[in-house]
């Protein structure tokens, strides 16, 4: 049991851990409102996208250095054809993403067909790119950031689904035109800034004094997150269904199927992880856009992994390659769409944290990302020499991280120490895989 | 006398198995007993724990050495009391050369500083000693499967050890190099070592053998049994509880069109420019034909497979493959597969299976595509359902489908191995050395299988070192010598003595 669910329990031990370390340190529950939470969820989404698309790579026993460049190039993308495109209106942005997912998916492109046309050693080719990405993305800026002003970016950025569908059924597009200028007049700086033009974006508009009323309501009766609530219950009630049919029909052909021991346990674990989702959200305004994304491709890459011929395969070919080729498999192609597929979310988690910072910027967008994104695949159980590991797990690794790091700038420890501890939570995590693993030799 | 070594009362529990059951296991000085059983029955288990392998309190019982018990926490432990072991499963560094790995572990060193010189010139007496011709200075992962073992065994046999395991030393030997390990164990007999035999071809341990001890079920049957008086029905009834009336079951069934043809089929030596590895090879297989080939190791028989499967890349042979009279170009293991060609490859380990994963998905690999899904997706409980009908058809000793393969015993992978390529159903099977570990009970079931396919117009191309069993299955044996199909004998005129001429040259 505790072996099954070992990195969960793991997960579970660094949560409380935390909220009572936090606690000591500070005096305040601050970690465990649901505000930070919230934004602990925001916070992981960057690298959570990236080690989605490494969870494939290791898994085909392949590494990708270079992710973190080719999210800068992305970034930078983003940021520069959305001024170029500035004229066209609404279609700008949009061209803007599409360009920006086109840089990165051809960056992973030419990794992609170095390393499968070519036969040469992933550590190298992206070795490579790590510095000729992080180049181009200087090049193209001359070495500026560049702030991003669309509202579409900022939608992707900082609001919730909830807010959006609000402005919809509101037909917010008319706001209030001083809101926007009368925030910046008060000097806020500027991630409060950020933060309060959203809140209060809508909550002017369905009062009748418009912007005077800021302030005047609670928040919580205007904007209750019903599309969140509705979201988690769905999830939860879809997911259900598709389990209980799953085990029926194991039932129905015998053998090792499930105890009902073990079926209630997995329940019971889905349902309080959704009921504390669903209240963090519900809380804070509803599920952050980008939250939403990072999940539809969380979703996306477990269902390719577990449930496809190609996610089959990619295992095949991490376990052994010679066997998986003579078992039929077209390992050429296979590789050649894992690199390329993990330059695809180097764009998608670009153009996110772009939305975020609003604005890119060639010196420090994505440093480090890889080592994170690796770090975050294997805490979560994949083994780096291939053929082992699950989306799930890595999303559990990327949380403990998360979770750490987190922790940690709320206590406000200075950075280097931030750094010793966040390696050796990796090292420990690995330690202890390693050891459970062991057991069942 | 004095007793040599005891195990008593062994137990060994892994997750889902009991894999030895109070193991009671006695080896004299100067005896070569043999160690019998079904695979699964704890055979390969039983030695990890004598030499150390799987180390001291990880399983219960005592071991004794002259009456000393021993707890054996490393190999090393194992090998100072004089026990030394060769694996079922090959255990060479690829990357190294045949010197080094003789000496791995035992390095030839003063101070730490690797004596290079001294190194190469020990191992070439070493190998001389043994008769062995291989140079010390190649590369591991360019000696074939059966030239790894030789290696593997001169390992062993450089430490001087008291007491030698040999873990199915000859299921990837021709008859030649068992002869000669046998003289080799027989001269160590004589100077007092004592040897444990594994092995599922009865006939050699018969042949070897002073005694024979039975594993069932990680139990032992009754007293080592002395070989003399004993035939092998015996030692069969003892291993599987049954008797088996005909080993090799052969069906009579007319074959019928031809199935496969090769003409002109060329494989280029992958390092040696100009070289060929196989030379301008012609054959046909009909429908419901078993065509068995012969050959030496390193003949070119398993490339031959190989090669026609698309498993060399497409610049690397040449020829012309049809399948019924239509030409067909296979560039790839997946082109072959879709044109209804299956290949259980020799090697399990390297080439065929995937050791950290399940059986399931083992099984299940190579079918995927084709029957378990609708666009990409795989309809899993499909999966399951016919992954769990082959093991209970091919009898995969198993606590469930989801075991990790590397945790079954070798004949239960290579059963597993085979079922990957029934499942994907193939008009042509191609076996390379389908029974290699595999028990005979086991063995008397594929040979069902084969015959099965057989009489459902399946065309099969065996290629097995075992020559009775090639001889006892096939329906027309072709003789491969050097790269070259050089004769090829209908099954009633065929021997092992004509054979055996043919694929050294000595006609
Ligand atoms: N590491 C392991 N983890 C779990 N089960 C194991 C492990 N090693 C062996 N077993 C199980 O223990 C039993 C005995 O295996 P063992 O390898 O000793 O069989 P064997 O007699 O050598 O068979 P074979 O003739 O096929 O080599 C088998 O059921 C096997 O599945
Ligand atoms: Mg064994």
């Amino acid at each position: 049991m505790i072996r099954k669910y070992g990195i969960l329990f793991s997960l579970i031990l660094v949560f409380i851990g935390m909220a009572l370390i936090t606690h000591f340190k500070t005096g305040d529950w601050s970690f465990l409102t649901p505000e930070n939470l919230s934004n602990l969820s925001q916070q992981i989404t960057q690298t959570g996208i990236l080690a989605i698309g490494m969870t494939m790579v290791i898994l085909i026993g392949g590494i990708d250095l270079s992710v973190g460049s080719m999210l800068a190039v992305a970034g930078i993308t983003l940021a520069s054809t959305a001024e170029i495109f500035e004229p066209l209106g609404w279609m700008g942005p949009c061209l803007a993403i599409l360009c920006a997912i086109l840089a990165g998916t051809a960056l992973g492109a030419v990794n992609a067909s170095l390393i499968a046309r070519f036969k040469m050693i992933p550590f190298v080719v992206t070795l490579g790119m790590l510095t000729i990405a992080r180049g181009i993305a200087y090049l193209v800026t001359g070495s500026q950031s560049i702030r991003t002003k669309a509202d579409l970016f900022k939608t992707i950025g900082v609001d919730t689904i909830d807010k959006i569908l609000f402005r919809w059924t509101h037909h917010l597009s008319d706001i209030p035109a001083g809101v926007a200028a009368e925030f910046a007049s008060r000097n806020y700086p500027q991630s409060i800034w950020i933060e309060k033009y959203v809140d209060d974006l809508f909550l002017p508009a369905i009062l009748p004094g418009g912007a005077a009323n800021i302030g005047k309501i609670d928040r919580d009766h205007s904007l209750f997150p019903w599309f969140t609530v509705a979201l988690f219950v769905a999830v939860f009630v879809v997911w259900l269904a598709y389990f209980l049919r799953s085990c029926r029909k194991s039932a129905q052909h015998g053998a090792s199927a499930e105890s009902a021991r073990d079926i209630a346990i997995k329940i019971a674990l889905v349902a309080a992880g959704c009921a504390f989702g669903g209240w963090v959200f519900v809380s804070h305004q509803g599920l952050p856009v980008m939250v939403l994304i990072f999940a539809v491709i969380a979703l996306a890459g477990s269902f390719l992994l577990n449930r496809t011929v190609f996610g089959r395969h990619l295992y095949a070919i991490g376990g052994n390659k010679q066997a998986a080729h003579l078992s039929g498999v077209r390992v050429e192609q296979c590789t050649f769409l894992v690199f390329t597929l993990m330059g695809f979310l180097c764009a998608v988690s670009g153009i996110i944290s772009t939305c975020r910072a609003q604005g890119a910027a060639p010196a420090t967008q994505g440093i480090l990302a890889e080592l994170e994104a690796i770090a975050a695949a294997v805490v979560g159980g994949t083994s780096l020499m291939g053929g082992v590991g699950t989306i799930s797990g890595t999303l559990i690794g990327a949380l403990i991280i998360g979770i750490v790091v987190n922790g940690m700038s709320i206590m406000a420890l200075p950075n280097p120490i931030q750094l010793v501890f966040k390696g050796l939570i990796i090292v420990i995590a690995v330690w202890i895989d390693a050891r459970t693993k062991r057991g069942s030799r | 006398m004095t007793v040599a070594l005891e195990m008593r009362e062994i137990v060994k529990d892994f997750p889902g198995v009991r894999a030895l059951d109070r193991v009671n296991f006695t080896i004299e000085p100067g005896q070569i007993l043999g160690l019998c059983g079904e695979n699964g029955a704890g055979k390969s288990t039983l030695m990890k724990i004598l030499s150390g392998v799987i180390p001291h309190p990880e399983y219960e019982g005592r071991i004794l050495i002259a009456g000393a018990e021993k707890r054996f926490r490393t190999t090393k432990e194992a090998e100072q009391s004089g026990i030394a072991i060769i694996h079922q499963e090959l255990s060479l560094f690829p990357q190294l050369t045949v010197a080094e790995n003789l000496f791995m572990g035992n390095e030839v060193a003063r101070r730490g500083v690797i004596d290079w010189d001294e190194t190469r010139s020990s191992a070439v007496r070493l190998l001389e000693r043994f008769r062995i011709n291989i140079d010390p200075d190649d590369l591991v992962s360019d000696l074939n499967i059966g030239e790894n073992q030789l290696v593997e065994i001169a390992r062993a046999l450089s430490k001087n050890a008291r007491f030698l395991i040999l873990d199915e030393p000859t299921s990837a030997l021709t008859g030649e190099e068992v002869v000669k390990l046998f003289s080799i164990l027989r001269d160590l007999r004589q100077s007092g070592v004592a040897c444990v035999y594994i092995s599922h071809k009865l006939d050699e341990v018969k042949e070897l053998c002073d005694a024979i001890a039975v594993l069932r079920d990680g139990r032992t049957i009754g007293e080592p049994m002395p070989t003399a008086t004993l035939n092998k029905a015996d030692i069969v009834r003892a291993m599987v509880g049954r008797d088996i009336a005909h080993l090799y079951p052969r069906v009579e069934h007319a074959p019928g069109e031809t199935i496969l043809e090769i003409k002109n089929f060329s494989v280029d030596h992958p390092f040696l420019p100009g070289e060929r590895i196989i030379e301008d090879a012609a054959m046909h297989v009909r429908e419901g034909e078993i065509l068995g080939i012969y050959g030496l190791m390193g003949s070119g028989r398993s490339e031959l497979l190989t090669a026609i499967f698309g498993g060399f890349a497409p610049d690397e042979f040449s020829g012309e493959v049809f399948i019924r009279g239509n030409r067909v170009k296979i560039q790839s293991p997946c082109d072959a597969i879709r044109a209804g060609i299956g290949l259980c490859t020799e090697d399990r380990k390297i080439l065929g299976l995937f050791l950290e994963a399940g059986l399931d998905f083992n099984i299940s690999i190579a079918a995927l595509g084709r029957f378990f899904a609708g666009r990409g997706v795989v309809d899993r409980h499909r999966e399951l359902e016919t992954v769990r009908e082959s093991i209970r058809t091919l009898g995969v000793k198993t606590p469930s489908e989801f075991q990790t393969v590397k945790n079954l015993s070798g004949g239960n992978q290579q059963k597993g191995l085979l079922g990957r390529w029934l499942l994907s159903r193939p008009s042509i099977l191609f076996l390379d050395e389908p029974t290699r570990g595999v028990d005979v009970g086991a063995k008397s079931e594929i040979y069902q299988i084969m015959n099965r396919l057989k009489m459902e117009n399946k065309g099969i191309v065996m290629v097995s070192s075992d020559l009775p069993e090639l001889l006892g299955m096939s329906d027309r044996v072709m003789v491969m010598r050097e790269g070259r199909l050089v004769a090829e004998c209908a099954i009633g005129d065929a021997t092992p003595e004509k054979l055996g001429a043919l694929a050294t040259g000595n006609v």
